[in-house]
C-alpha cells in the first residue's frame, strides 16, 4: 500500500480539482498574522516588565525580611572626636608645603645640572 | 522550482521576518483549501478555517521543531482543525453494509468506470467522496490527492501506520460500493 502506482484510483484522485483560495486571502490572512505578531510582541513586553518588576519586589522582601528577622547588625555611624582635627590639619598641610618644596628644588636643581 | 525550503522561510519568521509568511500562505493554501474544503463541503467554513489553520501554525511556529516535514505539521494541523468542525457540526453519513464492503469487485468497477467520460467519472469520485465520513475521507485525499505516504498519513491523523493501511484497504472498498451504486 505505500507505494500506490498502476493504481486506478490514483489516476481519478489526481484529475480532482482542487479547491482555490480566494483572491484576497494572501492579503487578508498577512494583515491578521501582522496584527498577531503585534499583539504577541506586546505580551512578550508586558511579560518581561512583569517578570522584572516580581523579581525586584521579591529581592527588595527579602533583604526586608533578612533585615528584620535574621539579625544583621544594625549600621551606625560614628563621628570622629572633632578636638583634634586642627592638629590633624597642621600635619597635613606641613606635609603638603614640605612636598611641594621638594618638587621645586628637584627641578631647580635638574635645571641646572642639564 | 522552489528557490527556498520550508525552513529557510521558518528561520526567517523565528528572526523577526514576518513578511516571510506570506510564501508559505503561498505555498499551503491551496493543499489546505482543498483538504478543508472536501471534509467540510461548505466554501464560506472552508476560508475561515483555512485562515485559522494559518494562525495556529503562526502562534505555534516557535513549538515546530522539525521532527516531521513543515507540510506533514500543516496537514495535521489542517486535518484536526476540519475534523473538529465536522465534529461540532454533527454531520451524519452514510452507512454501508458490511456484506457490500466485502463482496465489491475493484475490476468490475474499474471496468464501469473506464467507460464513462472524464468528467463523468470525477463528478461519481466527488459525489461517493461526499457520502464517506470526513475521517475516512481525509485518509483516502492525504493518500491518492495529496499524495502522502502511509508514515505521513499515520503522522496527519494520529493513526498507527497499520490502521492507515487497514482503514485505506477498508475505505477503498468503501469508495467501490458507492461508485458501484452510482453506476447502477
Amino acid at each position: 500500500m505505500n507505494t500506490n502506482e498502476n493504481d486506478w484510483l490514483k489516476g481519478l484522485f489526481s484529475r480532482l480539482p482542487g479547491e482555490e483560495p480566494s483572491a484576497s486571502f494572501r492579503e487578508d490572512m498577512m494583515k491578521r498574522i501582522m496584527a498577531e505578531a503585534i499583539r504577541i510582541k506586546k505580551r512578550n513586553e508586558r511579560l518581561g516588565w512583569l517578570s522584572v518588576i516580581l523579581a525586584s519586589l521579591v529581592i527588595v522582601g527579602l533583604a526586608i525580611a533578612s533585615l528584620i528577622y535574621t539579625g544583621i547588625p544594625k549600621i551606625t555611624i560614628r563621628i570622629p572626636d572633632l578636638t583634634t582635627l586642627s592638629f590633624y590639619l597642621f600635619i597635613g598641610s606641613l606635609a603638603l608645603i614640605l612636598l611641594t618644596l621638594d618638587h621645586y628644588f628637584r627641578q631647580a636643581y635638574k635645571k641646572k645640572h642639564q | 522550482m522552489e528557490l527556498y525550503s520550508d525552513t529557510y522561510y521558518i528561520e526567517r519568521i523565528q528572526a523577526g521576518d514576518i513578511s516571510s509568511f506570506a510564501c508559505l500562505i503561498d505555498k499551503y493554501s491551496r493543499q489546505v483549501h482543498s483538504l478543508i474544503f472536501k471534509l467540510t463541503r461548505n466554501r464560506e467554513d472552508t476560508e475561515e478555517l483555512a485562515q485559522d489553520v494559518f494562525m495556529k501554525v503562526f502562534r505555534h511556529l516557535e513549538s515546530f521543531k522539525g521532527e516531521s516535514s513543515f507540510s506533514t505539521w500543516i496537514y495535521k494541523i489542517a486535518y484536526n482543525t476540519a475534523i473538529s468542525e465536522t465534529r461540532r457540526r454533527k454531520l451524519e453519513f452514510l452507512a454501508i453494509e458490511e456484506s457490500l464492503i466485502e463482496n465489491v469487485s475493484e475490476e468490475q468497477i474499474a471496468h464501469a468506470m473506464g467507460q464513462s467520460d472524464e468528467s463523468e467519472q470525477i463528478h461519481r469520485l466527488e459525489a461517493a467522496l461526499a457520502m464517506l465520513p470526513p475521517d475516512e475521507c481525509a485518509i483516502i485525499l492525504l493518500f491518492y490527492m495529496e499524495e502522502k505516504s502511509i508514515d505521513e498519513v499515520s503522522r496527519i491523523t494520529g493513526l498507527s501506520q497499520s490502521n492507515v493501511k487497514t482503514r485505506l484497504h477498508r475505505i477503498r472498498k468503501k469508495l467501490f460500493v458507492l461508485l458501484n451504486g452510482m453506476e447502477e
